[in-house]
């Protein structure tokens, strides 16, 4: 217990405290400094509110679900290659985390923009009329997630594909099972816990995204962490941005809970 | 164990044809001759690295061979994906598909076979009555006990008739008693229906209770193949000799070669009433005579076709069902007397100079390096 | 110039300017800030030491480097004051949270008119005490506060790329007809001189906008909000977006374009319908060093550099008619014309009563 203490120091100060004065602001009134649920009320009621958290929760699972169609592929991939050239392409993988945010904006405005290279490629094809609008809306904002969470749905499944039992494809394929039957029947629902875990790093990471949806998204974009950013600097309204952030921090939670009971009905157990 | 008789002359179930397999620069498999007979239990035995494990994958398909072709009953599949290859195959580590149930996991080969979910109901009831766990069906491979699991494992490499069963030491992961009692439930499996099943296993003793034929590999080359008397009475290497039961190994010089041949070595002479073929007079020879034909001799007795020589005692010990006393001979080196236990048995002393003996029709004689190129005699 | 940047800010106590705290919740207020302020990034001590620094905050970039080179480093040649420039946060938040907080990060403040205006009615700024200033030359009598000093002005209006473009919309209410100037366009995330615009394009005569008709500003930027390619956050993205030609035109400000230009990007800006803002300084509420600072304002009213940093600079115009004087006429026909009746003249004064609220409006409107 004693070593544990200048640790529980630093995070009194630097986690505790803040978090403490977070709830505190949203739950007590600015007014009457009593206990009160009206800023809670308030975001409920206004149609502005919940409609950036439909778009918050819509963003998540959307972005999540197409962040696990593209990275599953590339996980398998990547277990099927001899370890040297996997470490190599993992490189590649992490590529998200060496760059900022800012200098890829650019670059995808190279790639998507109105003059950038698909676009190019679709109207020299299709005619000059064939552009498409690929940034400053739903679109902008999928590709930056997907960009940045390639990594975190990759590894945790490549991780579960590289400790399957292969006695267990070979058994399949001596039965005489088809490589998609062996895939689906076989590594897919071994996969699962992979993809969970994969999946709940995403979901969590994306719901508080705010610079992805402000440097790509449109004006419909906007997601709660772009709300409380409003509300602090712009509108000087601190109530409710506490009352926003609890409820992110609450929505995180409550999503890490149902992932992880859903998990737990289902019994997959390690491979023998 | 009586044995059928496997004697078969039309086409081999499994046949490979000069097959070698390199990994890089090793060589796993060195032109490896090899006829699996029709409905025969085979065992390939040998250590660690021998490549009998090898054999099977090239069999199953997981592996193609680097020269030489295979053939299962008279088709050549060495370019056939291991799905088309209809075999089944038993593994060390059950290979249970942890996520499905019992009856799911006897299923899945049905399954591929698209049969009708009442036929796969019926097969799947049949097959667990087979291997006699008839309640399991809605369990998970988990819940079953390692003995368990095996039988499952088995059952659903039987229940879509594959005519051949590959089994790579499928009994290596349990205890003593169980994998015994297995062996027998193999056997009895084996018997009952019309199966080939080629059976890989470092343990010679399982090779020598469940086998048609063993054929014993040595760092991939095959080093004898026979019937287990064949292996186990005429051996025809020292690798052989050794591998397969205990051995006592003396080192000599022929001295007479004819009928009977006479042997000279350190520690006296030795008679063998087997003729020789390969060796004449004055070559260097092992001799080999197993334990359980060795015996202390009585004082007294004295025979001309006893081998005799002296040796004093060292070290007794029971093991159980057996005796096994360890000797000193004159020159040093070791000799092992293997007798049933006896009420009322008196063994001499430690340390007490006694003579051993054996019969000349035990001796057998090696070559020192190498083994006999003989053809083995049809059984 | 007004500019926001993508930096959050350190965690701070709610701080009540509006009503009176329980004790209470004044020390768990004290502690609270005490602590969070105690952590910027940016470790800062709390009051300058000695009188002769100055910390002033400005924005970084273009504008604010000439601004260091020719502005700030000359002064302290000149009187041997430091100066030490803080680039960050400098919005209206932050100034409240400092003066509540008794925590300056900095001493001087260089923004835009509305935001300091802002800031003076909500009592944050020292008061400027006019009679040790030398404010005879003022070009624009109108813009007179106690806080805070306009010292130039900027012009806001529509920016293009000649390459994409050669016909620009002259008007805004041409701006707001889509069919006949297809182009793709761009809008402000902000309020601020985004309004003005809305209400011309209705048909507001520009000496008529103020007090502005929010209900018909908002309408008519209903109207064109569907045709809207871009929402720009940062003033520094409209130029962006027009030399990657994501946009054809979009309301920026002509300072950035003529940078663009001398840099050599083919961008350009309509003259016809400019939105003219003053930029101000000003001094905060409890600043120790107020002589120092009130040196640093008067320079920069009528300071040496005003010519050199008007014409390098240009589509900045002084606010001190002798430096305007001063000018070449090249330099003086790229600024607005007083007496054009399509230019506006935004009214800080109104933007400071009504700040607040209109951004939440703005905010609320932009999300629906």
């Amino acid at each position: 217990m004693f070593f544990v203490t200048p640790f529980l120091i630093y995070m009194g100060i630097v986690f505790f405290i803040p978090v403490g004065l977070i709830l505190f602001t949203g739950f007590v009134s600015e007014e009457t400094g009593q206990f009160t649920f009206e800023y809670f009320q308030a975001f409920f009621t206004q149609g502005l509110y919940l409609r950036v958290l439909w778009t918050t929760i819509e963003v998540s699972f959307m972005g999540a679900l197409i962040v696990l169609l593209c990275g599953y592929p590339i996980a398998y991939y990547l277990a099927k290659q001899p370890p040297k050239r996997r470490m190599y392409l993992s490189l590649f993988v992490l590529l998200p985390f060496y760059t900022s945010i800012l200098v890829k904006s650019f670059a995808f405005v190279v790639i998507l923009g109105h003059s950038g290279a698909v676009n190019w490629l679709l109207r020299f094809f299709l005619g000059e009329d064939f552009g498409v609008q690929l940034l400053y809306n739903r679109i902008g904002v999928m590709f930056g997630i997907v960009h940045d969470m390639l990594p975190f749905i990759v590894f945790p499944i490549l991780v579960n594909l590289l400790a399957q039992n292969p006695a267990l494809h070979r058994a399949a394929e001596i039965m005489g099972a088809s490589r998609t039957r062996i895939f689906w029947q076989v590594t897919f629902p071994l996969s699962l816990p992979g993809i969970f875990a994969g999946i709940l790093l995403v979901v969590v990471r994306v719901m508080g995204q705010f610079v992805t949806p402000s440097l790509l998204g449109g004006r419909t974009d906007i997601m709660m962490a772009n709300l409380v950013d409003f509300h602090v600097n712009d509108v000087l309204d601190w109530n409710m941005a506490a009352v926003i952030s609890i409820l992110l921090a609450v929505m995180a939670g409550v999503f890490l809970v149902a992932l992880a009971r859903l998990r737990g009905a289902q019994i997959f157990g390690a491979e023998t | 164990m009586i044995r059928p008789n496997t004697a078969d002359t039309t086409t081999p179930m499994v046949w490979l044809q000069g097959v070698t397999k390199h990994y890089g620069t090793v060589v796993a498999l060195d032109e490896i001759d090899l006829e699996v007979r029709r409905s025969e239990f085979l065992t390939l035995l040998g250590p660690s690295g021998s490549g009998k494990t090898t054999i099977l994958n090239l069999i199953s398909g997981m592996v193609g061979p680097t020269a030489g072709r295979i053939w299962i009953d008279g088709k050549d599949i060495t370019e056939m994906p291991p799905n088309k290859r209809g075999l089944g195959m038993v593994f060390q580590n059950y290979a249970l598909m942890p996520h499905m149930t019992v009856f799911e996991n006897i299923a899945f080969p049905l399954r591929v076979r698209k049969l009708k979910s009442g036929v796969i109901k019926t097969k799947v009831a049949e097959v667990l009555d087979l291997v006699r766990l008839p309640e399991v069906a809605r369990r998970k491979p988990s819940e079953l006990s390692g003995g368990q699991q095996q039988r499952i494992a088995i059952a659903r490499c039987l229940v879509y008739n594959p005519s051949i069963i590959l089994m790579d030491e499928p009994l290596g992961a349990l205890d003593k008693k169980l994998r015994e009692e297995m062996q027998l439930e193999l056997k009895r499996l084996h018997a009952s229906l019309d199966i080939t099943a080629i059976y890989v296993t470092h343990d010679q003793e399982e090779a020598l209770t469940m086998s048609d034929r063993i054929v014993l590999l040595n760092d991939g080359q095959i080093e004898q193949m026979g019937t287990p008397d064949d292996l186990y009475f005429h051996p025809r290497s020292l690798f052989s000799a050794e591998f397969l039961g205990d051995s006592n190994i003396l080192s000599g010089n022929i001295e007479e070669a004819g009928p009977t041949v006479t042997i000279s070595t350190a520690v006296g002479q030795c008679r063998c009433s087997r003729a020789c073929g390969f060796a004449e007079s004055g070559t260097p020879v092992k001799i080999m005579v197993r334990p359980e034909n060795v015996f202390i001799l009585p004082p007294g007795t004295s025979d001309e076709h006893l081998n005799k020589v002296p040796a004093r005692m060292v070290d007794t010990i029971t093991f159980g069902g057996v005796i096994k006393s360890y000797l000193q001979l004159a020159d040093g080196s070791s000799m092992v007397v293997q007798e049933l236990t006896r009420a009322g048995q008196s063994v001499p002393e430690a340390g007490s100079e006694v003579y051993v003996a054996w019969s000349s029709e035990d001796t057998i004689i090696l070559p020192v390096e190498g083994r006999i190129e003989i053809p083995a005699p049809p059984s | 110039m007004i500019e926001r940047k993508p930096r959050s800010s350190a965690t701070r106590q709610k701080p009540s300017w509006r009503t009176t705290r329980r004790d209470f919740l004044g020390g768990a207020t004290t502690l609270g800030v005490g602590i969070a302020a105690g952590l910027p990034v940016v470790f800062t001590p709390g009051k300058a030491r000695a009188s002769a620094v100055i910390r002033y905050a400005d924005d970084g970039g273009r504008t604010g480097q000439g601004r260091d080179r020719l502005y700030i480093k000359p002064f302290m040649s000149a009187t041997g004051i430091e100066v030490k420039t803080y680039i960050g946060q400098k919005n209206l938040a932050k100034m409240k949270a400092m003066v509540k907080a008794n925590n300056l990060e900095f001493d001087m403040v260089n923004d835009g008119g509305s935001n300091l205006v802002s800031a003076s009615k909500a009592g944050l700024l020292e008061k400027l005490d006019k009679s040790r200033l030398d404010l005879t030359h003022k070009l624009f009598p109108e813009w007179d506060w106690e806080d805070t000093l306009a010292w130039e002005y900027f012009s806001g209006g529509l920016g293009y790329n000649e390459e994409a473009i050669d016909d620009p919309p002259r008007t805004w209410a041409d701006f707001w007809d889509v069919d006949k100037y297809p182009g793709r366009r761009g809008m402000r995330t902000r309020p601020q001189y985004t309004l003005e615009e809305a209400l011309m394009a209705d048909g507001v005569a520009p000496k008529d906008v103020y007090p502005m008709d929010l209900e018909r500003a908002f309408k008519s930027m209903d109207r064109i909000k569907p045709h809207i390619k871009i929402w720009i956050e940062q003033t520094a993205k409209t130029i962006e977006h027009l030399q990657t030609q994501e946009l054809d035109y979009t309301s920026t400000f002509s300072g950035r374009i003529f940078i663009a230009r001398s840099e050599g990007l083919p961008l350009n800006f309509v003259f016809d319908m400019p939105n003219s803002s003053p930029q101000n300084v000003g001094i905060m509420k409890g600043a120790q060093n107020y002589d120092s600072c009130l040196k640093l304002v008067q320079w920069f009213f009528n300071g040496e550099p005003g010519v050199e940093w008007f014409t390098a600079f240009i589509g900045y115009g002084p606010t001190d008619s002798e430096t305007m004087a001063q000018l070449s006429d090249e330099v003086k026909a790229k600024l607005p014309d007083p007496a054009n009746p399509k230019a506006n003249w935004v009214d800080v004064g109104w933007w400071g009563d009504n700040l607040e609220d209109v951004v939440k409006q703005y905010k609320t409107w932009l999300l629906t």
